[in-house]
């Protein structure tokens, strides 16, 4: 038992308490520290030293005067054992050089400065002696476009040749409907024929109402009534001196209760005699247009 | 020619009874409302066929005062409903309510039950009004609560929609507005029409009443006796049944309904019912005028009243700036000048 506790001495605990002390040694603040390294700064920056303990009463920034190369302030103080204090000190350089920040202080009591150590720091400049302001930056050239101009040229190309033969494929197309579509036959043409086989009894019923209704085309034509209202139309047309008795005759053909249109083939006939040998130019481009 | 002869006078010895019943109602009309006649014959059109009217025009054309004169001539009973936007289905149709003294529910039918009835500004009230409305039209019946009545004959509704005020409306579908079977369009009357109203107007004087007058109106001095009792009426339907359509008529009924549905700026075209529409109300207007037979004339007539509340024109006609009534003039002009759309037998 004696052993393992020995061992555990001599292995364990004893390395573990060199390494604590070397640890506190190595933390513990040291007042000469300060003026084995001097901290550095560069001109504008600001640095910070922490834990300077200064002898003697309380201490405050000087006055600063217009040509003071440093510039100084006390962060915080903090007592430190009986006439001592520890002070956080800031800088900031303006000028580069090696200066030693316990000539910017003095004692708040106004009593005299007595034996301080030395708190030198070191302001380094970056620019050259001879320089006093940065180098401009260097002009770059703007970078190329090149790949939008790329594109836009392609897609432009495309757009130009699509329009192009969207344009050419329809009116290619447009005019191989109109060389195979033939234009609607006119009302002159259709009437003819119509007339004809009205008068030779071959007309079927949709037939005959169909001719009934061209000839009412044919008269709103003839008077120049194609903006009427269509109602108004056929009350003028019944009073008309032509196209009345036309009408009428047709109304007892093809609407009474007791009209046959297959027996009264010779009246039909008599009716539309006018109509059978109707010249083309009867009718006249109006007409025609407004049957196509 | 010595047989049309002979039927024609057959024709006047039977149209001429109803004829006389129908120019007795139509001077009664004169006699209150100043022109119009129209009105009055679209009116009769409906009355006749049983189909119902919509009226569209903007308020003071007298149209109230035409339908009440209209009820009164041929003594049927007349109801008016204001639609509006509270309106209820209970408050056309009827409900039932409880009666605290037997304590039980006691059906109280609404004004629907009623021969001539006024649905004025039918587009005013929410949907399912409209809905419950039009629904009693094509069933000419009403349920309330598990009790369904049947609606008195003739029941006819004379519905009215103002086309200048269209906030806050709700417009008809074209599948409710399909259940009218005319929509008739009210114009402004003439300067001499004008003139007369306003003489009317000025003779109407006033009455005594309590301690002091009011000014007489239209109402007030119309005749309260008819001109026509109720067997007049059927006989005029059943003369209306009788009307003699011809194949050829039938034929140009045909051919309009299919340039509706194939018309390059119609992208709603009429359905079956529009050509059914169409020749009931030929046939009536076809009496109205003293004929047993309809002619084209009474399609033309009446195209726009049947087929105009039925198609829907489609985005490109609109944008163009096109009206239905432009487009279904055009169309009733191509008839015959351009190639028939209906199938030929050769």
């Amino acid at each position: 038992m004696r052993d393992r506790q020995a061992f555990f001495r001599t292995l364990i605990l004893q390395p573990l308490a060199l390494v604590l002390l070397a640890c506190v040694y190595g933390a513990a603040p040291s007042p000469s520290a300060a003026a084995e390294e001097p901290s550095s700064a560069s001109v504008g920056m600001s640095q910070r030293i922490e834990d300077v303990i200064l002898p003697g009463s309380e201490l405050q920034v000087k006055q600063i005067t217009d040509d003071d190369p440093i510039i100084l302030r006390i962060v915080s103080i903090h007592p430190h054992g009986p006439d001592m204090f520890r002070y956080e000190l800031e800088y900031y350089g303006l000028q580069p050089g090696e200066y030693n920040l316990a000539d910017f202080l003095e004692r708040k009591d106004k009593s005299a400065l007595g034996e301080l150590p030395a708190i030198p720091v070191r302001i380094k400049s970056i620019l050259p002696a001879s320089r006093v302001e940065p180098n401009s930056p260097s002009a770059t050239s703007i970078p190329r476009i090149g790949g939008y101009q790329f594109w836009m040229t392609i897609i432009f190309l495309l757009w130009t040749v699509g329009a192009f033969l969207i344009v050419f494929v329809k009116r290619k197309s447009a005019n191989e409907t109109d060389e195979t579509q033939q234009p609607p036959p006119s009302l002159s043409d259709r009437l003819q024929p119509m007339v004809e086989k009205a008068i030779a009894g071959k007309l079927t019923q949709t037939q005959m109402a169909e001719l009934e209704m061209m000839l009412v085309a044919f008269w709103r034509k003839r008077l120049h009534l194609e903006q009427t209202d269509v109602a108004e139309v056929t009350r003028i047309l019944r009073q008309h001196e032509e196209a009345g008795p036309l009408l009428q005759q047709l109304e007892i053909l093809l609407h009474r209760p007791d009209a046959d249109p297959q027996l009264n083939s010779p009246q039909i006939a008599q009716i539309l005699e006018p109509y059978q040998n109707l010249p083309a130019d009867a009718l006249d481009e109006e007409l025609a247009s407004l049957a196509t | 020619m010595n047989s049309s002869a002979a039927s024609q006078h057959e024709i006047s010895e039977e149209v001429l009874k109803n004829a006389q019943f129908i120019q007795a109602v139509r001077d009664q009309v004169a006699t209150v409302v100043v022109g119009q006649d129209e009105v009055v014959e679209r009116l009769l059109i409906s009355l006749f066929t049983g189909g119902h009217i919509l009226l569209q025009g903007v308020p003071g054309l007298a149209k109230t005062l035409l339908v009440s004169v209209l009820s009164k001539s041929i003594d049927l009973d007349f109801s008016r409903i204001q639609f509006t936007i509270d309106l209820l289905p209970s408050d056309i149709l009827g409900s039932q309510i409880l009666d605290q003294k037997t304590n039980e529910f006691v059906t109280r039918t609404g004004p629907i039950f009623t021969n001539l009835l006024l649905a004025d500004e039918i587009n005013r009230a929410a949907p399912k009004v409209q809905g419950a409305l039009l629904e009693a039209m094509q069933e000419r019946k009403v349920t309330i609560g598990n009790e369904t009545f049947p609606l008195p004959a003739p029941f006819l509704v004379i519905a009215t929609q103002n086309p200048v005020e269209q906030a806050g409306t709700f417009e008809l579908p074209e599948a409710q507005l399909d259940r009218f079977m005319l929509c008739h369009r009210l114009d402004y009357p003439d300067p001499s029409e004008e003139r007369e109203v306003l003489k009317r107007n000025m003779a109407l004087g006033i009455r005594r009443e309590d301690r002091g007058a009011v000014v007489n109106t239209e109402f007030d001095v119309m005749q309260q006796q008819p001109v026509g009792t109720a067997d007049d009426l059927v006989a005029c339907m059943q003369a209306v049944n009788d009307i003699h359509v011809s194949d050829t008529f039938v034929e140009h009924v045909i051919e309009v309904i299919n340039r509706t549905r194939n018309h390059p700026n119609i992208e709603l075209g009429c359905s079956p019912r529009a050509g059914i529409a169409l020749v009931k109300a030929s046939r009536a207007r076809a009496l109205i005028q003293g004929r047993n037979y309809v002619i084209p004339e009474d399609l033309f007539v009446l195209a726009e009243d049947v087929i105009l509340h039925r198609i829907r024109l489609n985005y490109e006609a609109l944008a163009d700036g096109l009206t239905g009534q432009g487009v279904l003039q055009d169309m009733l002009r191509d008839l015959g000048a351009t190639p028939s759309l209906v199938g030929r037998e050769d």
